[in-house]
C-alpha cells in the first residue's frame, strides 16, 4: 500500500528570515496509522503540517527544496485546491478558522471543493456535526458564541465534512481550556473509532499522544530527530527532554523506579501495584511564611456593564513573596478578578486596596508602577518597533533620565533571555519571545506585584517550565506574582498557593496540594497531574499526595526501604 | 442573527415579517427612500418623505426611540444648516432677525459679515432638516435589517466569487473582533500608566500611534492565520460556488416589496417634477 | 546547509486569500476607529467628518502597501461610516465615500510616480520628529491663505490680500523647511513621496469630500455655503492625522509588510 505522505529531505526558508524552519527534513507518514509530531515551540511542527497541504509552498513566500508527496500527489505539481480535496488540516487556534456567521455555513463552505449536490451537503453538515458530539440545534448559531471546545470541534467537523484521507491536528487542544480539551480529545476518540483516515496529530500534551498514537516522531530544530513508537520514545526520557518534549510523567517515574518502558497510566498503575505493597507516611515540605499583605479584595463585585455579574463577594489578599496560581474554568471571574486587582476595573461594590491604600486613591502612573500586568495574548500590549523601545516605553512614560532607563531595560532583557535581540522588530519574534518581551517590558517597571494571564497557554513544556521558574525567581525578590493558569499540573510545582474561581466566587483557596486533593478540584474543574492520578489510584493518602515526579519517587523508594 | 446596527448600536429590526424578506428587498426598500430624496426639496415633500421613511421603519419593526442614537447628529445638523443660511448666506425674504458680527472697511468696499435670519432662509432650513430625518431612517432601516448572512447569502446567490463573498463576511467578523481589540489595547496602555484623559492632546497623538501599531499587528496576524485555514479550505478566491447550497429565491412578499420601492421612488419623482 | 537551496518553480501568485482577508480586516479596523474618531471627534455639523480621523491612518498606508485593496478598504470604511453613526442615506454615502478612495489613491500614485522605494529607516530621528510640525503648519497656513484669498481677497482686497500673502509666505516657508527635513531624515525619495501625498490628498480629498456633503450629491446633506468650512476643517484633520499617525505607521510597520510579502508590487497583487 502506498505511503499517505512521504516528506524529503525539504528544506525551507520563510521569506525574509535567514534561517531555515526545516532543515532537510524527512519523514513518512503510513496509510491509515495516527503519527504524532512532537516538538519544541518553534521546532517546524506547523511548518510541516503546511507542507503536507502543498500550502507551503505554493502560498507562502519562501525558499524550498526537497520532496513532498501526499496521498500519490506532489505537493509543487498538484494545485493546493486539488490537494484539499483529499488531505484537511485543523490548526490551533480555533477562532481563526471560521469566516461565515453560522455553524452550517462554515461547514458547507468547507465542501464547496467536492461540488457535491445540495442535500449531499446537508447530509453531510449534520453527520460530520454528530461526529464531533454536536447537534444539529449548533447549525444555526454563530461560530463566535461557542466555548473553546464547540469552536474547535466545529473545526474539526469542518475538515472531517469532507471525509479526509489525510487528516492533520495541529496542536487542537493548546489553545482550549480543560473543559475544553476533554470535549475535543472525546471527538478525536470518535474519529480513531469511526472514520478510517491516517492522523498526523501534532501535540504537546504527553497522554493524548500516548493514548491516540501508533507512531511518534520528535522534531528539533527542523529536522526529525526520534521516530518510533510511543513507548520506544518515551523511554528515552533525557534525550526527548532536550528536544523540547516531555514524555508522560508515568514514562518518567518508570524510568526512574527501572520499571521498563511504560508510557500509558494503566501500564504504570499495575506495575506499581505489583512492586510496592504498601506506603508509609510521608510529608513534604510547605512554604507557609510570606511577607507583608500587598493587595487586599475585601467583598468584591463586579458587573460588566451588559449585566453579566462576574464578581460575586470575593475577599482574598496576595502577600508578598507568594505565587499565587487563580485556577479554574473558563468564565469564572479569574480575568474579572485580575483586573480588578490591577486596578483596570473598577468594582461595582466592595474594596481593594494595594499596600494599605485604596486603588481609587492612585493616579494611573503610580499603580500600574506597583501592580504590573501581562496580558493573555502579548500582541496587545506591545506599542512600539523594537524590543528595546518597547521595554523603555513604560519608563520613558515616567520620565526617568535615559541612562536609568538603558539600565533597567538592559536587566529587563538579561532576565528574560532578551539580550542581542534590542532592535528587533517585536512583529517577528517568535510567541516565546513576545510573551517574555511583555513580561520585561512590565518587570522593568518594577511593580511589587506582577498579575500574568495565562502565560502558557499554546506554548511548549519546556518554555512554561522556563517561564514558571522566572516568575518564581520574582517571588524571591519579594514580589508577588498571580498567575492565571490552566496548566494545573505545572502550577502546582511552582505555585505556593491555589485560588480556585468559580461563578465569580472563590471556591477554595491553599496550597496546591491540598486544593487539588480536596472537592475543589472537581469543582474548578482542575485537571490533576498524573503523578497524583496514580498515586490516589494506588490508595496514597491524600495527605501524602506528590505532585510532581521527584516527589512520587521519593514516596516510592521510602515505601520500598 | 445581529445586524450591524445590532451589534454596534443595539438597534434591530423586530419584524419577523420583514427579517424574512430576501435581502434585495430590504436593501432596496431603504435605497428607494434615499433615491427620492433628491426630489423631496419643498418642506412639504420632505415631512411627506419622513412619514413614508418613518411608517417603513415601523413596519420593520424598529422603534422610533432609534433616533435617539442620532441625536447629536440631528441637533448638530441642524444647528448648523441654520447657520448656513442666516450666517453664510444671504437668503432674500421678511427679514426676521438682522446682526453685524463684523464690518471691515476693505480696499474694495465693506466687508460685512452678518447674521440675518429670513422666513425664506427658515424654510430651506425646514426643507433640508426634514431630509436628515428622512436621510437617517433609511440608513437604519438599512443596517438594522439586513445581517451579515442575509448579505453574505445574497452574495453566494448571485454567484459572486468566493473571495467576495468570503471578504463581506470577514469585514462583520472583523468588526467584532476589533472593537474588542481597541479596548483591550487601550486598557493595555492604562495598565502601562498611560491616562488618557490627563494627556496634553500633543502627546494623546503621539499615543495613537503606538495603539495602532498593535492593532495592525494583530490584524496582519490574523490575516495570514485565516488565509493559511481558507487555503486549507482548497477554495480559491476567483472560483464561484457550484453547489447551489445558498438557495435565496425571491417570493411574492419580496417581489411587493420591491415594487412598492420603485413605486415610491417614482412617485416622490413625479411630484418633485410638477412640482 | 551548505550550497544554495534550489527554489522550484512556482505558480506566479495572484491574488491570494491572504490579500483578501487583509483586506477585509483592514476595511473592519478602519470602520471601527472611523466611528471612534467621529464620536469622539466629531467636527459638528458635518457627521461623519472628524477633527481627528484616525482610520485614515490604516487605509492611507494600507493604499501605500497595498494598492487599490487600501483605497477600497478607505471606501468601504467610509460608505458604513456614512450610514451609521453619520446617517447619510445608501445613496449619499455611496457617492461621498469616494473621498476616502481618493485619500488613499493620491498618495498610492505618488509612490508610484516617483518610483519610491518604502524606505522609511530614519538616519536622523531629530529630523523625522519635527517633520510633522512644519509640514502640517505650513500646509495649513497656505491652505487658509488660499481659502481667505478665493472667499474675501479676489472681492475686497486690503486687508485681506496681506493676510493672504502673508499666510502664503510663512506656510511656503515652514512646508519648504519640512520638506528639507523629510530629505534629511532618510531615503530622500521615499521622504518626498511621502511629504507630497500628505500635501495632496488632503486637499484632493477635501473637494470631493467637502462637495459631496454640500454641493453634489443624490442630495448633498448640508447647504453649499458650509462647503468652505467642511473643506478647511477635512484637510487640516487630515494634515494632522496624516502627518503624524500615518507617518509613524510606516516608519513602524513597513518592514512587516516587506517581511510578510504583503507588499504590493502591482494595483492588486
Amino acid at each position: 500500500m502506498s505511503k499517505a505522505a512521504v516528506v524529503e529531505n525539504v528544506w525551507w526558508r520563510y521569506e525574509g528570515r535567514s534561517d531555515y524552519a526545516l532543515k532537510g527534513l524527512s519523514l513518512e507518514v503510513e496509510r491509515g496509522e495516527v503519527l504524532a509530531v512532537m516538538g519544541h515551540s518553534g521546532a517546524g511542527k506547523t511548518t510541516l503540517a503546511l507542507a503536507l497541504t502543498g500550502i507551503i509552498p505554493q502560498r507562502v513566500p519562501g525558499a524550498f527544496k526537497g520532496r513532498v508527496e501526499v496521498l500519490g500527489m506532489s505537493t509543487i505539481k498538484a494545485d493546493v485546491t486539488e490537494i484539499a480535496k483529499r488531505a484537511a488540516i485543523v490548526f490551533e487556534d480555533p477562532e481563526i478558522q471560521f469566516v461565515m456567521s453560522t455553524v452550517e455555513d462554515e461547514i458547507a463552505l468547507a465542501l464547496e471543493p467536492l461540488r457535491i449536490g445540495r442535500e449531499e451537503m446537508k447530509e453531510r453538515i449534520v453527520w460530520s456535526l454528530e461526529l464531533v458530539g454536536l447537534d444539529r440545534s449548533f447549525l444555526g448559531r454563530s461560530p463566535l458564541q461557542l466555548s473553546g471546545g464547540e469552536k474547535q470541534r466545529v473545526a474539526i467537523a469542518a475538515a472531517v465534512a469532507r471525509e479526509p484521507e489525510l487528516l492533520i491536528l495541529d496542536e487542537p487542544t493548546s489553545d482550549l481550556d480543560p473543559a475544553g480539551k476533554e470535549e475535543v480529545v472525546a471527538a478525536i476518540r470518535r474519529l480513531r473509532d469511526q472514520l478510517d483516515t491516517t492522523v498526523v496529530l501534532i501535540e504537546h500534551e504527553p497522554e493524548y499522544v500516548a493514548e491516540f498514537a501508533d507512531r511518534v516522531a520528535v522534531i528539533k530544530e527542523g529536522r526529525v530527530a526520534l521516530d518510533g513508537e510511543p513507548g520506544e520514545v518515551f523511554s528515552r526520557v533525557d534525550y526527548v527532554k532536550g528536544c523540547g518534549v516531555y514524555p508522560p510523567e508515568v514514562s518518567e517515574i518508570s524510568a526512574d523506579l527501572g520499571l521498563g518502558s511504560v508510557y500509558r497510566f494503566d501500564q504504570a498503575l499495575e506495575l506499581l501495584k505489583a512492586s510496592v505493597k504498601g506506603f508509609r507516611s510521608y510529608s513534604f515540605v510547605e512554604r507557609n511564611s510570606f511577607g507583608s499583605t500587598l493587595i487586599e479584595c475585601r467583598d468584591v463585585h463586579y458587573a460588566y456593564p451588559n449585566g453579566v455579574r462576574a464578581l460575586k463577594g470575593v475577599s482574598l489578599e496576595i502577600r508578598g513573596g507568594e505565587l499565587v496560581a487563580l485556577v479554574g474554568p473558563n468564565g469564572g471571574g479569574k480575568t474579572t478578578l485580575a483586573k480588578v486587582m490591577g486596578g483596570l476595573l473598577k468594582p461595582s461594590a466592595g474594596e481593594v486596596r494595594v499596600l494599605g491604600r485604596r486603588v481609587e486613591d492612585y493616579d494611573r502612573l503610580t499603580l500600574s508602577s506597583l501592580v504590573g500586568y501581562v496580558y493573555q495574548n502579548p500582541d496587545h500590549q506591545i506599542f512600539n518597533k523594537s524590543v528595546y523601545e518597547e521595554v523603555a516605553f513604560g519608563l520613558r512614560l515616567r520620565k526617568l533620565p535615559e541612562k536609568e532607563v538603558r539600565e533597567k531595560v538592559s536587566r529587563a532583557l538579561e532576565l528574560f533571555e532578551l539580550k542581542g535581540l534590542e532592535g528587533e522588530h517585536p512583529f517577528f519574534l517568535s510567541k516565546g519571545e513576545k510573551r517574555r518581551l511583555a513580561l520585561a517590558s512590565v518587570y522593568a517597571l518594577d511593580p511589587k506585584v506582577l498579575i500574568v494571564d495565562e502565560p502558557t497557554t499554546g506554548q511548549d513544556m519546556r518554555f512554561n517550565e522556563i517561564l514558571f521558574t522566572v516568575l518564581k525567581r520574582l517571588t524571591d525578590e519579594g514580589r508577588a506574582v498571580v498567575v492565571i493558569t490552566h496548566s494545573i499540573p505545572l502550577a502546582a510545582r511552582y505555585a505556593d498557593r491555589f485560588v480556585v474561581v468559580k461563578d465569580g466566587k472563590v471556591v477554595a483557596s491553599g496550597s496546591p496540594r491540598r486544593v487539588l486533593t480536596s472537592s475543589a478540584a472537581e469543582e474548578g474543574r482542575l485537571t490533576k497531574p498524573q503523578v497524583l492520578r496514580l498515586a490516589l489510584a494506588l490508595g496514597l493518602d491524600s495527605n501524602v499526595a506528590p505532585l510532581s515526579v521527584e516527589e512520587f519517587v521519593k514516596v516510592v523508594e521510602v515505601a520500598r526501604a | 442573527m445581529p445586524t450591524v446596527l445590532g451589534e454596534l448600536a443595539g438597534i434591530e429590526a423586530r419584524s419577523e415579517r420583514y427579517m424574512d424578506l430576501h435581502v434585495l428587498a430590504k436593501i432596496v426598500v431603504p435605497l428607494s427612500i434615499s433615491l427620492s430624496l433628491p426630489f423631496a426639496k419643498e418642506p412639504l415633500q420632505a415631512l411627506s418623505l419622513v412619514a413614508v421613511s418613518a411608517i417603513a421603519c415601523a413596519a420593520a419593526g424598529i422603534h422610533l426611540s432609534a433616533l435617539k442614537k442620532f441625536l447629536a447628529v440631528i441637533v448638530s445638523m441642524s444647528a448648523f444648516i441654520v447657520l448656513a443660511f442666516s450666517l453664510f448666506t444671504y437668503i432674500p425674504g421678511r427679514v426676521l432677525y438682522e446682526a453685524t458680527l463684523w464690518k471691515v472697511q476693505a480696499e474694495k468696499g465693506v466687508f460685512e459679515w452678518k447674521i440675518a435670519v429670513t422666513d425664506t432662509g427658515l424654510l430651506y432650513s425646514a426643507a433640508f432638516i426634514l431630509r436628515i430625518f428622512a436621510m437617517i431612517l433609511s440608513a437604519t432601516l438599512l443596517l438594522a435589517s439586513v445581517t451579515d448572512r442575509d448579505l453574505v447569502w445574497g452574495l453566494f446567490s448571485l454567484k459572486m466569487p468566493f473571495g467576495v463573498c468570503v471578504a463581506a463576511s470577514l469585514f462583520f467578523r472583523g468588526i467584532h473582533l476589533f472593537v474588542s481589540d481597541f479596548y483591550t489595547v487601550r486598557e493595555a496602555m492604562s495598565a502601562r500608566g498611560v491616562d488618557f484623559e490627563r494627556t496634553p492632546l500633543v502627546k494623546r497623538f503621539t499615543l495613537y500611534a503606538n495603539a495602532l501599531i498593535p492593532l495592525l499587528s494583530l490584524m496582519i496576524t490574523r490575516s495570514y492565520e485565516v488565509s493559511m485555514a481558507l487555503e486549507s479550505r482548497g477554495i480559491a478566491p476567483g472560483s464561484r460556488s457550484a453547489s447551489g447550497y445558498h438557495l435565496y429565491r425571491m417570493r411574492r412578499s419580496d417581489y411587493a416589496a420591491v415594487a412598492a420601492g420603485i413605486a415610491l421612488t417614482l412617485a416622490f419623482a413625479a411630484w418633485g417634477w410638477l412640482a | 546547509m551548505s550550497g544554495e537551496v534550489q527554489v522550484e518553480e512556482m505558480p506566479r501568485r495572484g491574488i491570494t486569500w491572504m490579500h483578501i482577508v487583509t483586506f477585509a480586516f483592514a476595511t473592519a479596523i478602519s470602520y471601527v476607529l472611523a466611528v471612534v474618531s467621529s464620536l469622539i471627534f466629531p467636527v459638528l455639523g458635518a457627521p461623519g467628518v472628524s477633527a481627528l480621523y484616525v482610520a485614515s491612518a490604516i487605509y492611507v498606508p494600507l493604499g501605500i502597501w497595498m494598492g487599490l485593496w487600501g483605497c477600497l478598504a478607505g471606501y468601504m470604511s467610509c460608505f458604513f461610516l456614512g450610514l451609521y453613526p453619520s446617517g447619510y442615506s445608501p445613496v449619499q454615502s455611496f457617492v461621498w465615500s469616494w473621498a476616502d478612495f481618493i485619500e488613499a489613491f493620491v498618495p498610492l500614485l505618488i509612490y508610484r510616480a516617483l518610483k519610491a522605494d518604502l524606505d522609511f529607516t530614519v538616519k536622523r530621528p531629530r529630523a523625522a520628529k519635527l517633520l510633522p510640525f512644519f509640514v502640517s503648519s505650513g500646509s495649513i497656513l497656505l491652505l487658509l491663505g488660499i481659502v481667505i484669498q478665493v472667499l474675501w481677497g479676489v472681492a475686497f482686497g486690503e486687508p485681506f490680500t496681506t493676510i493672504y500673502v502673508v499666510l502664503v509666505y510663512l506656510g511656503a516657508a515652514l512646508a519648504v523647511v519640512g520638506i528639507i527635513l523629510g530629505l534629511l531624515a532618510g531615503n530622500a525619495r521615499t521622504w518626498l513621496a511621502q511629504i507630497l501625498s500628505i500635501i495632496a490628498t488632503g486637499v484632493c480629498s477635501g473637494l470631493w469630500g467637502a462637495g459631496t456633503l454640500t454641493i453634489f450629491n443624490f442630495p448633498p446633506p448640508l447647504p453649499a455655503e458650509l462647503f468652505w468650512p467642511v473643506f478647511v476643517g477635512w484637510v487640516l484633520s487630515d494634515y494632522i492625522v496624516l502627518s503624524v499617525i500615518s507617518t509613524a505607521l510606516l516608519i513602524a510597520l513597513t518592514p512587516v509588510f516587506k517581511r510578510t510579502g504583503l507588499l504590493v508590487k502591482g494595483w492588486w497583487a
